[in-house]
């Protein structure tokens, strides 16, 4: 709704700016007055007018408008009881009429119609049904609405409208431009004005002589109207607000007045709380918290804070209705005027029962999955540890075996051999038969050399020991390239010289791992082995042309690479990792690099130092 | 053409093989001394100064080849041969680096061993792995 002017339902009409609104033709305006004498004017004019015309007339007024209104008629020559005796005057006592329209307080249709619609038809009836207008007079409505009943003044104006379908008047109602002073009367005016045909405004606009003052004056009204339409916006605003507020499910929302009495309640606090409304206000809202909780003082202590600080925010346990606990976040807002006093407080209170156990089973969950993971951690380590020193007990084992075989089995297989050698050369070609057994234990004997040779060599190499990977790798590769017919080919940088001994022997295992795995998986017909001292790093390269490591099998093997590469690769990355290198794997379509990197002098930490010393 | 030899190994078995061996075959040559180990064959050198030192590789404390280096350097004029259990080409090689002269296997001992000794005496080297084949 709006009361701008250009409204088609309520028209401003300058032409009665200057004029009086006259009863020739029907309608139904309202005129605004301020002074009580201007009324009097246009209304005797009105009157007047229809009085004079020989036309009826009903004036329905205040017994002051009503008596001042004859004076001015009788003035202007007009004799109102005669025209009162013929019955075409009909002047009535607004204060007297207006009860006898009403039932209970209420305008009562059926009454109205009684008792105004048998006046018009009186007045009619007067001027022997003759079609002219009456000229109509109401002021019950401005009684109405200076008793603080808009809706009964708005009900009786629409009475006024449905009379008119079956009577033929000119109407004009009156209201005293004081009476619309508060915001409350914005709606109502509103919806009076809807009930006439036309507004006429008071005299302090028509009585503006220039065109230029009733412009600024027109101004102002707009002005006016437009600050009365915001302030009905916001009113609009705040209501949707309030209805949303109490609509809310989720959240507990009311108001406590500065003492903790519940003074509104939202469906969400009934949700939430239990209690109804009926049954909460007024009550101190401290039957939410617990019995410890009150005791302690924890409801006033919570308020004191709020005022203080301007917001309060606590989570714990709150209280319902029927005894249960929930878990609530409570925020508590201080209200304040302008001027700044404490007007009450703003609650909110949402159920996080819920939440918080997911929470705490989260919390749980995580402390678990961080126990297992921890363990796991543990026992990985553990584990790599034990794996360290298998890995270390098997090299020294094998060291030892090897180096038995080689220093005591192989020893005497070779004097044996010697001494074989002699009989053989001393028996000569004399002794036929035992010439033969002796050349066959000779050919046993060097069976027994070699295979005892090879297994030591297998086991732990002694040219390592003695001369270093530069030595022994061309030495193995010797054995290597005989034992699979695989071509190795070596390049050693010069003067790459000698490492600490556990390195050689882990690039030396590395190797052997290497070439087994490229003899059994590559399909490659060579091997290229590169040594050599990269800032400080001995690296050691074995490149095979084989047909490579799958993508997916080295995806699968996740970050843990060597495991495409069997167990034994994955000792030697363990073992690389302790002497403070590691293992690289670089596979293409065609063929596969390892490259195995430690430090050239040997580890560095003390750690490491000790593990190598143990 | 008499000669004196030192026996240098870690395996009291081998020192006595190779004691029977020459015994048996030249007994002119004179054992003059033995040793266990590096150290202790380049004290004796020291010593003894012998024609012709037979050393072993494999051996505790220190090497055959490093201590061949030692007492190439000493400038005695002793002659090594080394005397070991590893097949190798690789070996002949570091052999020949660490000034050894000669290079017999202990499995080849009774075909080789007065040979190489021989040829050593008489100035020239014995590496009898050169043909041989690579250990399999």
């Amino acid at each position: 709704m709006s009361i701008a002017i250009s409204d088609p339902y309520i028209q401003l009409i300058p032409s009665l700016a200057h004029t009086t609104p006259s009863h020739d033709h029907t309608g139904h305006v309202v005129q605004l007055y301020t002074d009580d004498g201007f009324l009097i004017d246009v209304l005797s004019r009105f009157v007047g007018g229809a009085l004079a015309a020989g036309d009826p007339a009903v004036v329905i007024a205040t017994t002051s408008h009503r008596t001042e209104l004859e004076r001015r008629l009788s003035v202007h020559g007009l004799d109102t009881a005669k025209a009162a005796m013929q019955g075409r005057y009909v002047n009535l006592d607004a204060t007297e009429t207006l009860p006898k329209i009403m039932v209970n307080g209420l305008v009562d249709e059926m009454r109205f119609n009684d008792i105004i619609g048998g006046v018009l038809t009186r007045a009619r009836i007067a001027i022997g049904h003759k079609e002219r207008p009456i000229a109509v007079f109401g002021e019950m409505v401005a009684l109405l609405w200076a008793e603080g009943k808009p809706l009964e003044a708005i009900r009786v104006e629409q009475l006024w409208n449905d009379l008119a379908k079956s009577h033929s008047f000119s109407l004009l109602c009156a209201y005293p431009i004081t009476g619309f002073n508060s915001e409350g009367h914005i709606e109502p005016f509103l919806k009076m004005c809807d009930q006439h045909s036309g507004v006429v405004p008071s005299e302090s606009y028509l009585g503006l002589g220039s065109e230029p003052e009733r412009l600024r004056s027109i101004a102002q009204l707009q002005q006016r109207a437009q600050v009365l339409e915001k302030r009905l916006a916001l009113r609009q605003i705040e209501e949707r607000f309030r209805l949303l507020v109490e609509a809310v499910q989720d959240y507990a929302i009311f108001m406590l007045d500065p003492d903790g009495r519940v003074s509104s309640w939202n469906a969400g606090a009934e949700r939430i709380k239990g209690y109804k409304i009926q049954e909460i206000l007024g009550k101190h809202f401290s039957c939410f918290y617990r019995e410890e909780d009150v005791r302690n003082g924890k409801p006033d202590w919570e308020l004191v804070i709020a005022a203080k600080e301007g917001r309060f925010e606590d989570e714990g346990w709150r209280v319902r209705k029927d005894g249960s606990r929930f878990w609530a976040n409570v925020i508590i807002t201080a209200l304040r005027d302008e001027a700044g006093k404490l007007l009450g407080f703003a609650k909110v209170t949402r159920d996080f029962t819920e939440r918080m156990e997911t929470q705490k089973a989260l919390q749980k969950e995580v402390a678990e999955r961080r126990d297992a993971q921890r363990q796991l951690h543990n026992s990985e380590k553990s584990l790599r540890q034990l794996s360290l020193h298998l890995l270390r007990t098997q090299d020294e084992e094998r060291r030892r075996i090897g180096r038995d075989l080689h220093d005591s089995l192989g020893q005497y297989l070779a004097v044996l051999k010697m001494k074989l050698d002699s009989v053989a050369s001393l028996i000569g070609q004399k002794e036929g038969e035992a010439a033969q057994d002796v050349d066959e234990c000779i050919r046993l004997t060097e069976d027994s050399i070699k295979e005892v040779r090879t297994v030591s060599y297998l086991m732990y190499p002694p040219m390592l020991e003695e001369m270093g990977l530069e030595s022994a790798i061309p030495w193995y590769l010797d054995g290597f390239s005989a034992r699979s017919g695989i071509k190795a080919a070596f390049d050693v940088q010069t003067d790459f010289g000698r490492l600490p001994r556990d390195s050689e022997l882990a690039l030396f295992r590395v190797l052997q791992e290497s070439l087994t795995n490229v003899h059994r998986h590559s399909g490659s017909q060579t091997a290229h082995i590169r040594l050599s001292i990269r800032e400080g790093m001995a690296v050691l390269e074995i490149e095979d042309a084989g047909k490579g490591i799958s993508p997916q099998l080295l995806e699968q093997s996740g970050q843990d690479w060597t495991g495409a590469l069997g167990v034994g690769m994955r000792g030697m990355s363990e073992r690389m990792r302790q002497l403070g290198g590691r293992l690289e794997l670089i596979s293409k379509e065609r063929g596969t690099t390892v490259c195995a990197i430690v430090p050239a002098g040997g580890p560095s930490s003390s750690a490491s130092a000790q593990e190598r010393e143990s | 053409m008499a000669a004196r030899i030192l026996i240098v190994d870690d395996h009291e078995i081998v020192r006595e093989g190779i004691r029977t061996l020459i015994d048996r075959s030249r007994s002119e040559w004179e054992i003059c001394g033995e040793a266990t180990n590096g150290e202790e064959a380049i004290e004796v050198t020291k010593t003894l100064k012998p024609d012709i030192i037979v050393l072993d590789i494999t051996m505790p404390r220190m090497s055959g080849l490093e201590a061949a280096r030692r007492i190439a350097k000493l400038g005695l004029g002793c002659r090594i041969l080394m005397f070991t259990m590893h097949d190798s080409d690789r070996l002949t090689i570091e052999a020949r680096q660490a000034q050894a002269q000669g290079l017999v296997l202990k499995s080849q001992a009774a075909r080789d061993l007065i040979r190489a000794i021989e040829r050593l005496l008489a100035g020239g080297t014995f590496f009898a792995s050169e043909a041989a084949p690579a250990f399999r």
